[in-house]
């Protein structure tokens, strides 16, 4: 049984343990085509994404996953403001999903780095400068515009 | 070998026959690219028959940078923020964003209150709104390269 | 109410032998040995269950048992051994060649990020010390800074091929 069809299998029931209650939902978009899923999580608490839901888009390229490459995860475009997201296309910085991969994670394992990327930015190697600024110069203010962004996209989907 | 009368005979056919052939490209390009142009302004205008709304009708983005002066000017900021804008409220009027954020409930989180002022500039960079709206005497505080990260900059 | 015992199978299965005293070192008997098992053992295991002593028993790359056979294979056995890492994470052959062979392994196991070596003197291993040796050579000539080996300069300059 390949690797992506056990974590299939498995997630179900993860799902339901309320070490997960944070996610919306992962599932493929098409249960026939195991290379798109789509998730949708809660953000996390004590960091301006609290109280939001943020959406990915996860890409599995099922010749190579999970031992010659992890997934492709990209945020919805032009919603999450982040020192380690691109705000145009929703590209995210993390080692794990780089040179740091290894087939031991897996696509929850994934999403859960990423939710912790959302509350604390690595700024070695930030994709959006001017908002890694913001968020060196003035926290405070850096809240106000990720949220400005959460809102508006919020109201966005309505 | 040829004699010198061919020679010059031949160089003088062969000169002719490059500007001629140089000429002939001049005008195909120049036929090429009128060509070109005409037809991407009939595709224009084609796309905008078929959806009215992808024409300039679309409201502009702004974003304001707030002063003293810039509040005062302006008389309904409901109306003002009411649809794609943002404003960026420096350090030195911090009072008069949270006065704005109290009587605009709705909209509040389109009101960004800053503590430092290198901030707003990133923020400006980072939001690229269409039209940046800040006071003329905050003009020359104002980042040169900012002109980059907007289309138009009204000084109000 | 009595009972009258009619009739008694035992089933059998198989699976690899893995050494489990680990500290004295005690080789394999052989590399694979038939269990008998109770039916009501094998009814009770329960495939979906995540608990730490599943840990042990899965290929840490395929998540399949190390008793069952990697995603490509269909039949257990010798087709899709398993080998023991030095630093006790175990694998089917054919992830961990598969996995040594990209090049953000960089040699290191995928669980701990040691340089994965194979176990020495367990008869499971014997087999595969040298197409291992081969591959891990390899992957060092391609990553430098791998377990603080020393750069052979003639043999990077011989042009292996990437």
């Amino acid at each position: 049984m390949s690797r992506i069809v056990k974590e299939y299998m498995g997630l179900q029931k993860r799902l339901q343990t309320p070490e997960f209650s944070w996610i919306s939902f992962l599932a493929p978009v098409d249960d026939d085509d195991l290379s798109e899923w789509v998730c949708r999580f809660q953000g996390p608490s004590e960091s301006p994404f609290e109280g939001f839901e943020l959406g990915l888009n996860i890409t599995i390229d099922l010749e190579k996953y999970p031992i010659s490459g992890g997934p492709r995860v990209l945020f919805e475009p032009r919603t999450v403001a982040h020192p380690n997201v691109k705000w145009d296309t929703g590209e995210i910085c993390l080692d794990l999903l780089k040179d740091a991969w290894t087939p031991i994670y897996t696509l929850l394992d994934v999403v859960g780095a990423i939710r912790d990327l959302l509350a604390d930015p690595g700024l070695d190697s930030p994709l959006d400068l001017d908002i890694a600024q913001i968020y060196d110069a003035d926290y405070e203010a850096y809240v106000q515009i990720v949220r400005y962004r959460l809102e508006e996209a919020r109201l966005a989907r309505v | 070998m040829r004699g010198d009368k061919e020679t010059t005979n031949w160089l003088n056919k062969s000169l002719m026959k490059q500007a001629r052939q140089k000429k002939l490209s001049i005008i195909a390009v120049g036929v090429l690219s009128t060509v070109a142009v005409t037809v991407g302004y009939l595709l224009y205008l084609y796309r905008g028959q078929r959806n009215p709304n992808i024409r300039d009708v679309k409201p502009k983005s702004k974003c304001y940078v707030l002063t003293q002066d810039l509040f005062d000017k302006i008389e309904n900021w409901q109306e003002e923020l009411s649809k794609d804008s943002v404003m960026l409220v420096l350090p030195e009027v911090a009072h008069l964003g949270n006065h704005l954020k109290l009587q605009l409930s709705s909209i509040e989180h389109k009101i960004v209150i800053f503590n430092n002022s290198s901030a707003v500039w990133s923020a400006v960079r980072h939001l690229k709104k269409y039209e940046l709206v800040i006071s003329r005497d905050k003009t020359s505080d104002m980042p040169v390269d900012l002109r980059r990260y907007v289309g138009q900059i009204s000084h109000i | 109410m009595r009972i009258e015992v009619t009739d008694v199978s035992l089933v059998s299965t198989w699976a690899w032998d893995i050494p489990k005293d680990l500290s004295k070192g005690k080789h394999g008997v052989a590399d694979q040995t038939v269990h008998m098992e109770k039916w009501e053992d094998i009814q009770n295991e329960d495939e979906d269950a995540e608990n730490d002593e599943e840990e042990y028993e899965v290929c840490g790359i395929c998540r399949n048992r190390y008793d069952a056979t990697c995603p490509s294979c269909d039949y257990p056995g010798s087709g899709c051994p398993i080998v023991l890492g030095l630093c006790n994470h175990n694998f089917h052959v054919h992830c961990i060649k598969q996995w040594l062979s990209t090049e953000t392994s960089k040699g290191l196991c995928p669980l701990c990020r040691q340089g994965f070596q194979l176990r020495p003197n367990v008869l499971i291993n014997k087999m595969h010390h040298d197409e291992f040796q081969k591959l891990l050579m390899s992957v060092r000539q391609h990553n430098i800074p791998m377990g603080g080996g020393e750069i052979d300069q003639d043999v990077m300059d011989d042009g292996f091929i990437r």
